[in-house]
């Protein structure tokens, strides 16, 4: 996966702890990251925001002269960053899950580097698509940012519900999406009852997609559940 | 309020042996008081006796000396009227006694009193036998006649109004103890619910006041001491989080280092294992407190809960890094529609935790069948693992709520069950619902939830 992209991004991380500012610098640094900012204070993050204008955020809820929810307001008023907080689990849900407030994601401390890189990552795509930004499955390659599937030197055009399920698959591949959150990314809302169109969809992505759509190895179906997109790496 | 209830069934119990006991008493006086003038009155000195004995020892001339000086004695005397109503002999009588007495005299004093002595007759021969008592020691009710209807009715009315008379006592006891019960009462209910430790507020005023205030009083005291052990917890948890991420990451940068010597990659490997297990562990620790506490905020929404337990049971897969254990799921299609309203991060933590347990617990492996079934307004969603379970006396344990066991054995605490159904256990009462703990057809350990629930409106 080339997130060489991702790479040239400038960080800033926000927390009070400097040794947590030095471990979490030093993971992005480690993994390729090239210009990362660090700030202990809600005020040094302000003026670190202004400064250096972050295209990710990396926030921890409690400062000591104010609080992360009220800085990332303060950021989004002047720009569309994505922010990823570092928090604890038992954070009251709607402060944490702060998607209300327009947070990217929460990760929860204590934290493993690869989780932390993973997560930086898949907000980063969600944010800014790269040029190239395709993956490739078993004897084909998804360009989502033409919107096509490319297989045996063939071009074929994905429907925007397609395209819809493929992206919420991708952006989770290897992992298992429900069916519920496949209808939520391609319908909104809690979509009860789309599983008929949802399947009308798979069984033409899969005629896309896969070698033999009736033996699927990219699209796969786990039972009960949902779906499972395969991709190499 | 049972304790109260057999409080007022014991004093009305106490209540009827007291009345019981009181009618005893009187009964018991009566007789003693009694007694003496019964045997004296209608003894052997007696009007009716001694007539009987004047008479024997009388006739028409006089009397006979032994029985005049046993009336002497007794200070009674005796006159004999005869036919025309001159006294033929008188024996003892005083001076202001007639010794002439007409038709209407003697029609008066046969019920009455002659010169304020009473007197008793007799008939004798042709003539009246006349006995005079002492003035105070006989009382004669001059008009002594009454309905023989009011006689043959007094029995039955004294007897009624005895009845009336304890059936009144009975009342006004029955009221005076409702009426306390009824004071008592809320204070009572909330003793009950500060011994369960829940708060309570109680409108301090009237008679029992104080009581209430003290209740009140003990309730805050209790609220803050519990905020105060919370905020405790949560202090503590949020400053442990930055140390165990450091130890965390460190740890695994080590185990990640190709340059690192097998052992030490190893060592680093468990270090950064227990850091994340100490993390969850303080997780789970402040979850619980916040939710004892009551303090952790259940947001109430609409979920469809089939979403939540796909979602769950998905995020335990993808978490999985071996292929030793797999979940199945199955929704019936009754219940894929079925909603309540809750907090669904709660109840995604409850679901994991589950899921969770049969993991760790059956590190070799094992296949969790969870499933989602509706009846009428309940759904049960089940997780049943088919791995190595548990005793009988655990799940006993465990359904009785006893996640950390007083006193454990040290060869129990390899096994034990974390905070993690504690929270599943919590989650489940904030939510109305229930959890059971069983075994399962295999052998293997089950969880079995029952959600009261809904269905849309919409759709």
């Amino acid at each position: 996966m080339d997130n060489s992209f991702i790479h040239r991004k400038r960080v800033l991380i926000v927390d009070d702890e400097p040794e947590l500012l030095e471990l979490v610098s030093g993971i992005l640094t480690d993994a390729g990251f090239t210009e990362v900012f660090t700030a202990g204070s809600a005020a040094e993050a302000v003026a670190r925001f202004r400064e250096t204008a972050p295209e990710l955020i990396i926030l921890d809820v409690m400062l000591p002269d104010g609080d992360g929810f009220s800085l990332m307001r303060q950021m989004r008023s002047s720009s569309e960053v994505p922010v990823v907080f570092l928090t604890a689990k038992d954070e009251p849900i709607d402060r944490i899950s702060g998607l209300g407030l327009g947070a990217d994601d929460y990760i929860v401390k204590p934290f493993l580097p690869q989780e932390l890189l993973l997560r930086l990552y898949a907000v980063a795509r969600r944010t800014y698509r790269s040029e190239s930004d395709q993956i490739a499955l078993d004897g084909c390659t998804v360009d989502f940012s033409k919107g096509e599937v490319r297989r045996d030197g063939e071009t074929i055009a994905l429907t925007a519900k397609e395209f819809a399920l493929l992206e919420v698959l991708a952006r989770n591949r290897g992992k298992i999406v429900t069916v519920d959150a496949i209808c939520e990314a391609m319908w909104g809302g809690d979509p009860f009852g789309y599983e008929g169109p949802l399947n009308a969809h798979v069984r033409r992505v899969r005629e896309k997609i896969e070698r033999d759509p009736s033996h699927p190895t990219s699209l796969v179906t786990m039972k009960g559940l949902g779906y499972k997109l395969r991709v190499i790496e | 309020m049972k304790s109260l209830r057999s409080f007022i069934a014991k004093n009305l119990a106490a209540f009827t042996a007291f009345i019981v006991c009181l009618f005893a008493v009187n009964a018991i006086l009566f007789a003693l008081v009694f007694s003496d003038t019964v045997s004296n009155g209608f003894g052997d000195s007696s009007p009716s006796s001694m007539l009987d004995k004047a008479e024997a020892a009388s006739d028409s001339s006089g009397m006979l000396l032994v029985m005049q000086e046993r009336l002497s004695d007794q200070e009674i005397w005796a006159i004999y009227i005869a036919e025309g109503g001159d006294v033929a002999w008188s024996v003892g009588a005083p001076a202001n006694v007639p010794d002439h007495y007409s038709l209407q005299d003697v029609a008066t004093f046969s019920k009455g009193y002659i010169a304020d002595y009473p007197v008793f007759t007799r008939s004798m021969g042709e003539g009246l036998l006349v006995l005079g008592y002492p003035p105070d020691s006989y009382a004669k009710i001059v008009g002594n006649y009454y309905p023989v209807r009011a006689v043959r009715m007094l029995p039955g009315f004294i007897a009624a109004l005895v009845a009336l008379d304890v059936l009144c006592l009975f009342a006004a006891f029955w009221y005076s103890k409702r009426r306390i019960a009824s004071k008592v009462q809320p204070i009572a209910e909330a003793v009950e619910s500060l011994g369960r430790g829940s708060a309570v507020s109680l409108d301090a005023s009237g008679e029992l006041a104080d009581l209430a205030e003290s209740a009140n009083r003990a309730s805050d005291l209790l609220r803050r001491q519990e905020e105060a052990r919370a905020n405790w917890i949560a202090g503590v948890s949020h400053d442990i989080r930055t140390p165990l991420s450091l130890i965390t990451v460190y740890a695994d940068q080590i185990a990640t280092d190709d340059r690192a010597d097998e052992g030490v990659v190893k060592k680093a490997a468990r270090i950064g294992a227990q850091s994340l297990r100490i993390g969850n562990l303080v997780n789970d620790l402040n979850l619980v407190s916040q939710l004892d506490c009551q303090n952790q905020p259940i947001r109430t929404e609409s979920i469809r809960l089939s979403r939540i337990v796909r979602s769950s049971v998905a995020e335990a897969m993808n978490a999985m890094k071996d292929d030793a254990h797999t979940i199945d799921m199955e929704v019936e299609a009754e219940a894929e529609d079925a909603v309540i309203v809750g907090d669904e991060r709660l109840l995604c933590r409850a679901f994991a935790n589950i899921l969770n347990n049969s993991i760790v617990h059956n590190p070799a492996g094992c296949t969790i069948h969870v499933t989602e079934r509706r009846c009428g307004d309940r759904v049960h969603i089940s997780f049943e693992d088919d791995g190595v379970g548990a005793s009988e006396s655990k799940m006993r344990e465990l359904n009785d709520g006893q996640h950390y066991p007083s006193r454990m054995a040290d060869n129990e605490l390899g096994s034990r069950h974390g905070l993690g159904l504690l929270i599943v256990s919590r989650a489940m009462e904030a939510h109305g619902a229930s959890m059971e703990i069983a075994s399962s057809e295999t052998g293997g350990f089950k969880v079995l939830l029952t959600f009261p629930c809904g269905t849309p409106s919409l759709r």
